[in-house]
């Protein structure tokens, strides 16, 4: 037990340690500075300084609460099913989250001395409307040191008997519970920039609860909350990925594979619903200000959702593409392999559509060499009611993928197969033709019932589908005979690029969503309460953007592999096992 | 390094660069807020200066004014602007014989700027999804909009606002008080105007808000669950004071404090869903 409060306690001292520096450097620093509502950085300006901060610590906040949960749902399968592959999964990335965590507090411990330092105006005026929400915060921060800290040493402790395992999976969920609440105070603040309300006009507090409780804070917690469930998948497959191509045994390769099947696995479950959430979010974002909204879709950011499709695209393709290459070492996996050029047409043509654009801004040259704002052909594709189509049967389909991978080695016998089979394809066809039908509805009616009934409609016919189809074949192949064990471990190394993809386009998402979130703000740190006056102020072109995110990518990918190799290197549990 | 660690690389390089190329081909749209002039330096400006900080200040490729309107090919979500110079002549004769008043084709200019839905272009949603370019978030200068007429006069018309023209007194008082509102914080009492709204006025009888998740009132006014993200503080108060039509009362100025219509008003800013 000793450990286990030694390692408790060096969590708190760390954190207690990081408080102390902060309040040390501002207070030795302030007294020289004259004062001032915005003070510029060196060298790059203050605003990609924190630009560049903000967007790590949250990228790297995103690790620390998305392999949490990844953790624990591994736990939880390896407790139920009994093997033990998952707890030793579940362990190794709890360590590497630990490490994971100071950095998370480095860069959060910067973002914050560059706030009170580069913007001290922003930042009182936010002081003064959020502040009790920061000892909330505090508070928070030390529940999840203290259960990060407890979840990991506790490992070896709590794993004798059934008791004290659900016991230690009740300390994993404590974590994420403390995770997450920090993670939803965080984003009273962000969204209050983008959203505020509970304040006049010239940002006097009237109720803390409103301005916390703004229309944009629920839709970008739950976004948030399943994207970084998708995270933390991904992570963890291009880390087995990494592995994996360098395994020197087949025993090796197999674990590897088995780990990446596992973080692919997390990470398509946690992207499925992630558009629905991302379709929620817009919708308040157009509540809160058509303004805001027409430029978000139509207007100064519309191509970055161009650049956006593209990337999500990529992400679908690349998650069907490696279950696709997954079914290749399952015995019985040779009987779908002709469904796939199938698979690759559907999802190529709505990836297709969803990329189109619809009266994007373009010069009069432009429009004269399109033929119009509209292209002629296409531009009928450019519109929502085709876009959400496509992305519920690129859904769809891609559930339809994993269908194919978990059944490859099963055989059910007899008619029981049979109807199982049929029911299946025949829900398949219904809900993709009750989609076209809603989408192709879509253009003849007004905007609102097509935004408030028919997209709805369309997701929860999704999810219907994936939900009876499941159940279906979960209850037909309780009887099904095995065509063999699969094969861990005979991948192409082309899969393991795959995986690799995927994490590295997740995280070129969330930054650049994450630029779209505070960009949308325009010249406002509150939006139409707070201008920024800064000269840091303006939208830059997306060009420059993307090197500002790359650059972002490059750092975290560096600081990540970090990580893993210290994680690798440094047995942190040998004196508590 | 070993060949895989290099190819990792390569592929992790290739993946960013891929994406960085790829920025690179879309158009690069920016947009810089205005620069602030002294008083001096803009009424010492030319037409041909002012209508170059109009044209800046409309916007290109989906910023601002351009978000919505164009001014060559297909019409955007507002009316294509081309030509505008000549068809506000047109549209301030049409105006004057709708209002009795004299509109000169300035007026009507400005008017569509901070009244969009005094004159709603054919075929186009009325009242106009348009905001009132003076208010919050676009938030245009007295400066800035005689700009904007200045270069919306030079599409197809001639050039008549200098930077030295006065506008309108009323539409002036309104600027400045939109500003000031932007400067001055309003101060009241939530809950005395919470107190106001469903019993001493008993707004709730005509308009319905949302209270805890329930959507209650009456339907005979305009609903109000999420009138704070819609209507300033002015315009509520320029609302409650002067109801436009026949149905709502008039006497709720003569019956309501200037203090007690501040809490009114910011109990309404904050119904927002």
């Amino acid at each position: 037990m000793e450990h286990i409060f030694k390692g408790v306690g060096k969590g708190i001292v760390k954190v207690a340690l990081f408080f102390v520096a902060i309040f040390i450097i501002y207070n030795a620093v302030s007294p020289l500075l004259a004062p001032a509502p915005y003070r510029e950085f060196p060298l790059i300006g203050s605003r990609i300084l924190i630009w560049i901060l903000a967007q790590l610590h949250l990228l790297f906040a995103a690790f620390v609460l998305g392999v949490p949960m990844f953790a624990v749902i591994v736990e939880i399968v390896g407790i139920v099913g009994g093997d033990k592959r998952y707890d030793r999964l579940a362990h190794e990335f709890t360590k590497l989250s630990t490490l994971a965590f100071t950095v998370t507090a480095v860069f959060g411990s910067l973002l914050l001395l560059g706030l009170l330092f580069l913007y001290p105006k922003f930042f009182s005026f936010m002081t003064v409307i959020f502040k009790p929400t920061y000892y909330l915060y505090f508070c928070l921060l030390l529940g999840e040191v203290v259960y990060c800290y407890l979840y990991y040493y506790s490992w070896e402790t709590l794993n004798s008997t059934k008791f004290d395992k659900w016991l230690h999976v009740f300390c994993g969920i404590m974590l994420n519970v403390f995770g997450t609440g920090i993670m939803f105070v965080a984003d009273s603040w962000a969204t209050f920039m983008m959203s505020p309300r509970g304040t006049t006009a010239s940002g006097e507090l009237l109720s803390l609860w409103a301005a916390v409780h703004n229309l944009t804070w629920m839709p970008i917690n739950i976004h948030r909350l399943i994207a970084n469930v998708a995270f933390g998948g991904f992570i963890v497959g291009a880390y087995a990925a990494v592995k994996f191509l360098n395994a020197k045994t087949d025993t090796e390769r197999a674990h590897y594979d088995w780990m990446g099947y596992v973080g692919n696995f997390i990470g398509i479950c946690g992207m499925i619903p992630l558009p629905f959430a991302g379709y929620w979010l817009a919708k308040e974002i157009y509540v809160f200000n058509q303004t805001m909204g027409i430029a978000m879709m139509g207007g100064i950011f519309s191509w970055l959702f161009i650049l956006q499709a593209i990337l999500i695209g990529v992400l679908f393709l690349g998650g069907n593409y490696y279950l696709w290459l997954a079914m290749q070492r399952i015995p019985g996996g040779e009987r779908y392999q002709n469904a796939i050029k199938y698979l690759v047409f559907v999802l190529v043509v709505c990836f297709g559509i969803w990329l189109t654009p619809h009266n994007p801004p373009m010069s009069a040259i432009e429009q004269a060499r399109m033929g119009g704002a509209f292209h002629p052909l296409v531009g009928v594709f450019g519109v929502m009611s085709a876009k959400m189509t496509a992305v519920n049967i690129i859904i769809l389909f891609t559930f339809i993928s994993f269908m194919l991978y978990r059944s490859a080695n099963k055989q059910i016998e007899g008619s029981r197969g049979r109807q199982a089979k049929w029911l299946s394809y025949f829900l398949y066809t219904l809900s993709t033709a009750a989609i076209i039908y809603i989408g192709v509805k879509g253009y003849y009616v007004p905007s609102e019932v097509r935004v408030e009934i028919l997209s709805p409609v369309q997701v929860g016919m999704v999810i219907a589908t994936m939900f009876l189809v499941l159940i279906i074949n979960l209850v037909a192949e309780r009887k099904a005979r095995s065509l063999g064990e699969i094969r861990w471990g005979h991948m192409p190394p082309r899969s393991q690029y795959a995986l690799l993809l995927l994490a590295i386009t997740i995280t070129l998402i969330m930054t650049l969503m994450g630029y779209l979130r505070s960009g949308l703000r325009q010249d406002y740190h509150v939006y139409g309460i707070l201008r920024d006056t800064s000269p840091g102020a303006f939208t830059p072109p997306l060009g420059f953007v993307a090197w500002v995110l790359a650059t972002i990518v490059i750092i975290f990918w560096s600081l990540i592999v970090l990580v893993f190799w210290l994680g690798a290197r440094k047995p942190r549990d040998s004196a508590a096992a | 390094m070993n060949n895989v660690g290099v190819r990792i690389l390569a592929f992790f390089f290739l993946i960013v660069g891929s994406f960085v190329a790829i920025s690179q081909r879309v158009p690069q749209v920016s947009s810089y807020p205005q620069k602030a002039l002294s008083p001096e330096e803009f009424s010492a400006m030319s037409a041909e200066q002012l209508t170059a900080k109009g044209k800046q200040v409309f916007g290109t490729s989906g910023n601002r004014c351009s978000q919505c309107h164009t001014i060559s090919g297909a019409p955007g979500r507002g009316p294509n602007l081309g030509g505008i110079g000549a068809s506000a002549i047109s549209r301030a004769l049409e105006r004057s014989a709708a209002t009795g008043k004299k509109i000169t084709a300035q007026d009507y200019l400005l008017e569509s700027m901070m009244k969009p839905s005094a004159y709603v272009v054919k075929g186009y949603a009325s009242p106009s999804i348009m905001p009132e370019a003076y208010k919050s978030p676009m938030d245009l200068s007295e400066e800035d909009m005689k700009s904007l007429v200045a270069y919306m006069e030079s599409l197809g018309g001639k050039v008549t606002m200098t930077a030295v023209t006065m506008i309108a007194a009323d539409w002036r008082a309104e600027i400045v008080s939109a500003k000031k509102a932007n400067m001055t914080p309003l101060r009241g009492d939530i809950a005395n105007g919470k107190k106001i709204f469903y019993e001493r006025m008993r707004c709730i009888a005509c308009h319905m808000t949302t209270v805890d998740g329930k959507t209650i009132g009456g339907m005979l006014g305009p609903d109000l669950s999420r009138v704070g993200e819609i209507r300033g503080a002015d315009s509520l108060k320029a609302l409650i004071s002067n109801p436009p039509g026949d149905i709502m009362p008039k006497h709720f100025k003569e019956n309501l404090t200037v203090q007690e219509l501040d809490d009114l008003t910011i109990f309404l800013l904050n119904l927002r869903g």
